[in-house]
């Protein structure tokens, strides 16, 4: 498998849980679909 | 669109030793990062071409923030979500532009506006949040945080609104009537996604879509 930048890898995992938490305290996505939410991230 | 946020959630997890919980997180911000950004793309790109770009961003704007409060009717993939949320903004952006502005006068803008946030307060107090099956929302202070959340919006819409209107009178720049419809248009749009009309209307564009890809022969049914 192809070898990443842990540090570049570490701000994007930061960036999509940061986006990840807030779109869990909303009531839906941007536009008109909703993925199923992950468990850890229910009734936040 | 999923399955590339899966990939990089899976990457990151494997090089960080993730647990799976984590992975799922970093996917779903993922997926949520890519649709946003792909969403506001495709309206500006199209916006751009039509000569429609500010009204068009408005409309967006006002619809999907309101709608991370009050939740409403969804679309069965990314895909059409993303067909139909462009197609209604640019669509409505159309019709301020270059249908409504000749006819619609100051009076005429304002009456629009009042019957058109007096029907969101009616509908938002009666039915937000909206929730899905993806993502329900059982908790009761949630519930209410977002319809108070939505009641904050639509406040604040309201004031933008005004402002426009006192702009236009202030410079007679017909453009901010055309501003302040583009709010009352957005608004219309995301608080008819949370009746049963919207709810149907969606359904019938998702069955069409099912239906011209069945045709087709290249269509992922669900």
């Amino acid at each position: 498998m192809r070898k990443y930048n842990k540090g570049f890898l570490a701000v994007v995992a930061t960036i999509a849980t940061f986006v990840a938490t807030t779109v869990a305290s909303s009531a839906c996505y941007w536009f008109l679909y909703q993925p199923e939410e992950p468990k850890a991230l229910r009734e936040k | 669109m999923e399955k590339l946020a899966h990939s990089i959630a899976s990457k990151i997890a494997v090089e960080l030793n993730y647990d799976n919980d984590k992975k799922e997180i970093i996917s779903y911000g993922t997926f949520a990062l890519l649709q946003m950004i792909i969403s506001i793309f495709l309206v500006i790109i199209i916006g751009y071409k039509f000569n429609v770009l500010k009204e068009a961003l408005i409309i967006s704007f006002s619809t999907s923030i309101l709608r991370k409060y009050s939740g409403g009717v969804h679309a069965s993939s990314p895909g059409r979500c993303m067909f139909v949320g462009t197609v209604v903004c640019i669509g409505q952006a159309l019709l301020a532009t270059f249908v409504l502005k000749p006819y619609i006068n100051l009076i005429e803008n304002i009456a629009v506006g009042v019957v058109t946030f007096l029907w969101a307060y009616y509908i938002v107090i009666k039915l937000a949040p909206v929730d899905s099956s993806a993502k329900p929302i059982k908790n009761e202070e949630k519930r209410k945080r977002m319809k108070r959340g939505s009641i904050l919006l639509l406040n604040i819409y309201i004031t933008f609104s005004i402002l426009n209107i006192i702009l236009y009178l202030i410079t007679k720049d017909g453009e901010f009537l055309v501003y302040c419809l583009c709010i009352s248009l957005g608004v219309l749009w995301q608080i008819f996604t949370l009746t049963k009309a919207g709810c149907l209307t969606l359904k019938v564009i998702d069955t069409s879509f099912n239906y011209t890809f069945k045709l087709l022969g290249k269509g992922r049914i669900k």
